[in-house]
């Protein structure tokens, strides 16, 4: 059986009704993802509350658990269990609920309660716990054997994997051999006929070192490292093999206990030479824990906060593929959570799900308005650092490497930093804009409600001033045979209705690819960003500003002299005083022509560098991103007189992404609780 | 019928039984015997399909606990268990007392086992799971508030359909059938029953009568409430809608033992067996019962004919009794319609207390005039003081018990138990007594509490009867049921209530102080008070007949502790009166059923003819055992069988002396009766 949907009301920060938490999962694996404070722990620990854990931990209802507004005093979590094995429906059929929709296939539900009656005992609230069976809550409470079978596995954040480890009392290595069948095997030591161990003349530590022996090659502990070792060759990097060794540490109970006791006397460690890292003994704490629960006869559900933790880049991908390998082939249940873009990456997109704003959204293959193909897509395209769409809470869709690193920039020249309110700017590379933009846009807005990330997918408009075909050599005037040419790849104004509502057609068409929900799209005023940038905001007076037009050349100048530049065969300012001078002089001679105005013929000039000089746009951003940033070092330029240079589309782009104030930003409202 | 997962019992050895004994406190060979040749050991080794058929007093529960003990101790099973059902919790409330501080004994009363009644099993596996898959949410089964609603959904009865008015002309009895309609069996059919009238109704007739009362049912059930006799239809249903649920059952419970399973009835067996049996891939089964023993809840009830118990090509037999020595067995035999091979024989009886000798007998037939009725029990309780010492009347169990012992009319003297002793109050007499007024929850309560010793029951029961009470309201909540009722109670009332107070001061005054309850004094404040926490208990006023009539005062006699005054609590009779040497305790046949007495005085009763006079061939050892009896006979039988093997020492019948001719005397005399006139 899996947990299919889980409900959450009341809880941390989780509301009650319209406002309660409820998300649907899949089988086998599902990683949560999302910023930070969404609610993510809060999950984890509701299903912690809810099931219980195998570590047999018990949690302690804090205060802070209800919810702060809540107008009951009520927890309620539920959990739904479905496609239940014949094991699952024996072991739990006084709790089962027939679902008469779906051909009467049984259903099991846990209803988890905690009710602060107000009372105080012993100096301490007092809070009620029960859990019910049925889908209302209806059904007979769990017996506490069968609750047991409901326990889930759980892994920590930041675990402490090598304490876990190690020898004495609860070691999870002790656990993971007592599970073992193999360990009860085996013949007793017989008392009435002695081992003839007079002769020997063992010291103290000559008979520890005997038990040690003994120990360390009874068959079940060997085949127990086995094991391990097995699920760790699956772990590791090829090129970085690890293996585990067991070293032994450190009578009247029953035997049970005197296993145990002899079990809790071994480590599990590395081989290898020195200490192992944090990082390798993750894994291996992990790989054990896989083995117990493979063994286990009750729920398969395994919780692993943040697997990511101490393991490196390369590590984590590796990680995450036998994850989900072992999820395939073992039927059980994964649940993590993540910060790390890295493990959201190699996961399936239908296995995740993104918590914001104390709501999930699956983005599962029919939740979203992505499509099968896009799905596809996606798949391929999806990596790290676009991942780190995941975790934003404003997302630019970009097209390329210059709006990549373009935009930050200026965003935080006028006071609107990226990083400060949490947004991924995500380059696309030309391809798939809009598929990106469909991942935050819900198939059904009316259940889920709307993803409330605000998606900027910035894009050009791609239609050039009358003059510039000319400028740039595409014809050689107003009667050249290539403007009728229908295999014409450009556009020109002049394409579209003299009243203007073609191109305003034209706009709309484009915005309509990825627009709706919280996605918007951004469509350059004009042509493409640099001409746009070059051309700079209409004023009321009708007159373009041009205000970064010589900014814009002057990087476009030094990202052509690029390699001279790095090789220092060129010198910076001596490259930037003689395009200053390039730039006056195309200033002067630029007039109206083509019914264009004087401006638009300037910034065709300008963009003249990128399209017909094919100087690379990527470094002539890097080179105007430094230029802008040091005039405002130098106070030559304000925020303000920046602003009023941008054209608009950018300035309502990084504005609406970046919708709240910074200020609201550093100050965010109650969140998930912290973990204990 | 999916395949099911396999299942391998536990084996059991001579050392599993010898540790068994131990547990129990048992002499080691207690299931072997002295030789080895008990057929205990036997029944106990076997891990196969059996029907055991176990004389009185064989120490059936005892074996079925011991073995119990053994398969749970050797289980190694966390998903799969074993079921364990029986008509009433005594297999339960034998392992708690017996079992209950050993690890073994929680193992067995925990999941994954489930030890308890046949109508408990129906429920939480068969129809609670139907009605919570269906809808209908926190279904109660109390026939009480459902009939009472389904009276009032027939508008008082003034849209009862024509055809009722036809077939039922007595309008009490119209009345309890419609609030006992319950449906039946596979096709959900409906019955109406009063007493000895039952009026199925075929759901396939589809008639308007069918349809207008199944209307009305299925509006009730929508409010939460179903009748206790539903349960086995909705088992069915559950049943038909989910066509794994029986092979999902029998993987859960791969091993079933039913006790007492001569009276299962026909319904019952016949869901068991759909449940465990049918079809193929049928479950180990183990069947303890005595088919001699078979009695119902109501006179005239039948047997089950599906599945019946015993199965011959099966049964296994004990025929020894460990309670009676021989002349019990002998007398009581002829009694049995299902004799034991190679007779029934006895082994007991064991002493009554350490310094006991006195032996079996004399087993004494009282002959008495008509009006001389009243004389019988001094004439028993002067025979008990004779023959037993001052010790042995002090640890004894001395009873007197009839067929009949309700109230039922005063012709064909004697009728019914009361008439032997006018004080007799039928209604504490009741295995699990239903009390009629408040003021019989508070008697019981206090019963029951001084029985174990703990004020426990006495407060859940006076928590009953609040909620009893609040379920009366016309418009108040919903009452539920709950395990824990003195809980609920609190939980629905509010602290600061007044009636919160008065709650705490009911509980106080009459279980922990245990105050005189007198007629006086319970007119005079009690009942206001008792009311007023009703009301806010159920959150609306009580102001109806049936209310009126539960908070009536209907004794003679106060409730006090004081030990005089007693007598009239328990149904115990105390003689001689002023300085009492031995205690009687009265009551019905079906209230001893399973236990085990010093002396039991059996008394003629009358149902449809008098009861002892009709078995005076067997009694004088002419006939024997049942062959071409009639039902009635049978039922009178299997009654008094049950009677006649409660004894370990003394078998006393009190009959009217015109019963038998002269000539028939020595003819008692000589099969072992001692005669004694009244």
């Amino acid at each position: 059986m899996y947990l299919s949907q889980l409900t959450i009301e009341n809880f941390r920060c989780f509301g009650e009704g319209s406002r309660r938490f409820k998300i649907e999962l899949e089988p086998g694996l599902t990683a949560l993802v999302g910023e930070n404070d969404s609610g993510k722990t809060a999950v984890i620990d509701a299903l912690r509350f809810a099931l219980g854990t195998s570590d047999q931990e018990w949690n302690r209802l804090e205060d802070s658990d209800f919810h702060a507004d809540a107008t009951s005093r009520e927890i309620r979590i539920v959990c739904k269990f479905d496609k239940l094995s014949p094991r699952d429906k024996r072991t739990f059929v006084e709790y089962l609920t027939y679902d008469t929709e779906s051909n009467n296939e049984p259903l099991l539900y846990v209803n988890w309660t905690a009710k602060d009656t107000g009372e105080i005992r012993r100096g301490r609230s007092y809070r009620r716990t029960e859990v019910h069976s049925g889908e209302k809550g209806d059904g007979p409470q769990f017996d506490t054997n069968a609750r047991d079978l409901l326990r889930a596995t759980y892994l920590r954040p930041l675990r402490d994997a090598e304490r876990a480890l190690s020898s004495g009392r609860g070691s999870r290595l002790a656990q993971v051999l007592q599970s073992s069948k193999m360990v009860k095997d085996g013949e007793e030591h017989d008392i009435t006929t002695p081992l003839d161990v007079s002769d020997h003349n063992l010291s103290i530590l000559g008979i520890a070192k005997l038990i040690d022996e003994l120990l360390r090659e009874q068959k079940a502990v060997k085949k127990a490292r086995e094991q391990v070792n097995t699920q760790l060759k699956e772990l590791a990097l090829s090129a970085d093999p690890i293996a585990s060794i067991i070293k032994i540490s450190g009578a009247d109970a029953p035997d049970d206990i005197r296993i145990r006791q002899m079990l809790e006397k071994l480590d599990l460690a590395l081989s290898g030479d020195g200490k192992p890292g944090l990082g390798s003994n993750n894994l291996l704490f992990m790989a054990c824990e896989l083995l117990l629960l493979a063994e286990e006869e009750g729920n398969q559900l395994l919780l692993i906060e943040e697997p990511e933790a101490h393991l490196h880049a390369q590590r984590q991908l590796r990680a995450m593929k036998f994850l989900q390998e072992q999820v395939r082939s073992k039927s059980v249940q994964v649940i993590i959570t993540t910060h790390s873009p890295n493990l959201a990456s190699a996961i399936d997109l239908n296995n995740i799900v993104m918590i914001h704003s104390k709501r999930a959204f699956s983005m599962a293959s029919g939740q979203t308005a992505l499509e099968l193909s896009d799905y596809r897509f996606l798949q391929r395209f999806l990596d790290v650092t676009k991942a780190n769409l995941f975790f934003a809470r404003g997302v630019m869709v970009v097209e390329g490497a210059a709006e990549n690193i373009l935009l930050p920039t200026l965003a935080r020249l006028i006071g609107r930093d990226f990083t400060g309110h949490g947004v991924s700017v995500i380059n696309v590379g030309g391809v798939g804009l809009r598929r990106y933009a469909r991942i935050f846009q819900r198939k059904d807005v009316d259940s889920d409600g709307e993803l409330d990330i605000p998606v900027a997918c910035v894009t050009d408009m791609d239609v050039m001033p009358d003059c510039a075909p000319v400028i740039l050599g595409l014809v050689s005037g107003d009667d050249d045979e290539k403007w009728t040419n229908p295999r014409r790849k450009w556009r020109a104004k002049r394409d579209f209705d003299e009243n203007a509502t073609g191109l305003e057609q034209h706009r709309s068409r484009i915005e309509a690819k990825a627009s709706g929900q919280e996605v918007k799209t951004f469509v350059s005023d004009k042509w493409t960003l640099e001409y746009d940038l070059a051309l700079g905001p209409k004023s009321q007076e009708g007159a373009f500003s041009v205000g970064l037009a010589e900014d814009v050349f002057v990087a476009a100048c030094l990202a052509a002299d690029d390699d001279a530049l790095n090789a220092g065969a060129k010198d910076l300012s001596e490259v930037e005083s003689s395009a200053l001078g390039e730039f006056a002089e195309l200033k002067k001679g630029a007039t109206a022509k083509d019914g264009c105005m004087a401006e638009e013929v300037i910034a065709s000039h300008v963009y003249a560098k990128f399209a017909k000089d094919r100087v690379s746009k990527p470094i002539a951003a890097q080179y105007l991103a430094e230029r802008l940033q040091k005039q405002l070092d130098d106070g030559k330029l304000t925020s303000e007189q920046l602003r009023n240079r941008l054209p608009v589309y950018l300035i309502q782009a990084i504005e609406y992404v970046t919708g709240s104030s910074l200020a609201e930003v550093e100050h965010p409202t109650q969140g998930e609780g912290t973990d204990e | 019928m999916s395949e099911i997962a396999s299942f391998n019992p536990p084996e059991i050895t001579d050392e599993d039984i010898r540790w068994a004994a131990r547990l129990l406190r048992l002499p080691e060979t207690a299931f072997h015997g002295e030789d080895g040749s008990d057929p205990r050991l036997s029944v106990l080794k076997c891990m196969g399909t059996i029907d055991v058929a176990a004389c009185p007093g064989s120490g059936k529960t005892t074996l079925l606990v011991a073995k119990l003990a053994i398969l749970a101790n050797k289980w190694k099973y966390r998903t799969r268990g074993i079921c364990v059902l029986s008509h009433t919790n005594a297999a339960r409330r034998e392992i708690e007392e017996r079992l209950g501080c050993t690890a073994v004994g929680r193992q067995l009363l925990s999941y994954p086992h489930y030890i308890g009644t046949i109508h408990g099993f129906v429920d939480g596996f068969l129809a609670l799971p139907w009605l919570r898959s269906n809808g209908y949410c926190g279904v109660q089964f109390n026939t009480d508030i459902a009939g009472a609603k389904l009276w009032k959904a027939s508008n008082y009865g003034r849209s009862l359909p024509s055809y009722i008015y036809r077939k039922v002309a007595d309008a009490e009895i119209r009345k309890t059938a419609i609030c006992h309609a319950h449906y039946v069996g596979e096709k959900q059919d409906l019955i109406l029953e009063s007493g000895n009238v039952r009026l199925p109704l075929k759901r396939q007739s589809a008639s308007e009568t069918f349809t207008t009362i199944d209307d009305w049912k299925q509006s009730v059930l929508q409010e939460g409430y179903a009748s206790y006799e539903d349960t086995f239809a909705f088992g069915h249903c559950a049943l038909s809608e989910y066509t794994e649920l029986s092979a999902i059952l029998r993987e859960r419970f791969p091993l079933l033992f039913i006790d007492e399973a001569q009276d299962n009835s026909e319904e019952q067996s016949k869901l068991l067996h759909r449940v465990f049996i049918d079809g193929g891939s049928s479950i180990l089964r183990q069947r303890f019962g005595d088919s001699n023993q078979a009695i119902f809840n109501f006179v005239g009830a039948k047997g089950a004919s599906t599945d019946a118990f015993p199965d011959p090509d099966i049964k296994k037999s004990i025929p020894s009794s460990h309670r009676f020595g021989s002349t019990i067995a002998e007398l009581a035999e002829p009694l049995g319609v299902d004799p034991h091979k190679g007779g029934l024989t006895g082994n007991g009886p064991r002493p009554i207390c350490p310094e006991s000798h006195t032996t079996e007998g004399p087993h004494t037939i009282f002959l008495f005039q008509g009006d001389k009725i009243d004389k019988v029990l001094p004439a028993y309780a002067d025979l008990l003081i004779e023959t037993f010492s001052e010790e042995e009347l002090k640890h004894g169990v001395f009873t007197a018990v009839g067929q009949v012992h309700k109230d039922t009319g005063d012709d064909h003297r004697p009728r019914h138990v009361g008439h032997y002793w006018p004080e007799y109050d039928s209604e504490l007499s009741k295995a699990n007594p239903q009390p009629q007024t408040f003021v019989q929850y508070v008697r019981a309560g206090r019963e029951q509490a001084e029985t174990i010793g703990e004020t426990y029951p006495g407060v859940e029961k006076i928590a009953q009867g609040i909620l009893r009470l609040a379920g009366m309201a016309a418009d108040g909540r919903a009452i539920r049921t709950r395990r824990r009722s003195h809980r609920y109670v609190l939980e629905l009332l509010e602290k600061e209530d007044e009636e919160f107070k008065l709650y705490h001061l009911l509980i106080s005054q009459m279980i922990i102080k245990r105050k005189t309850l007198t007629k006086r004094t319970w007119n005079a404040r009690w009942d206001e008070r008792v009311r007023k926490i009703g009301e806010k208990v159920a959150g609306a006023s009580i102001t109806n007949g049936d209310a009126d009539a539960f908070l009536e005062w209907r004794y003679r006699d106060s409730l006090d502790v004081d030990g005089h005054k007693k007598v009239h609590c328990d149904n115990i009779y105390h003689y001689p009166q002023d300085a009492p040497k031995v205690h009687i305790k009265f009551g019905s046949i079906h209230s001893v059923k399973g236990q085990t007495h010093t002396a039991t005085l059996v008394l003629e009763t009358f149902w449809h003819d008098h009861n002892l006079d009709s078995l005076k061939e067997w009694l004088v050892g002419t006939r024997c055992n049942g062959s071409n009896i009639g039902v009635r006979d049978t039922c009178r039988f299997k009654l008094h069988y049950v009677t006649m093997t409660r004894p370990t020492h003394l078998l006393c019948l009190a009959m009217k002396a015109n019963t038998f001719t002269d000539k028939e005397i020595p003819a008692l005399q000589e099969h072992g009766w001692k005669i004694k006139y009244v």
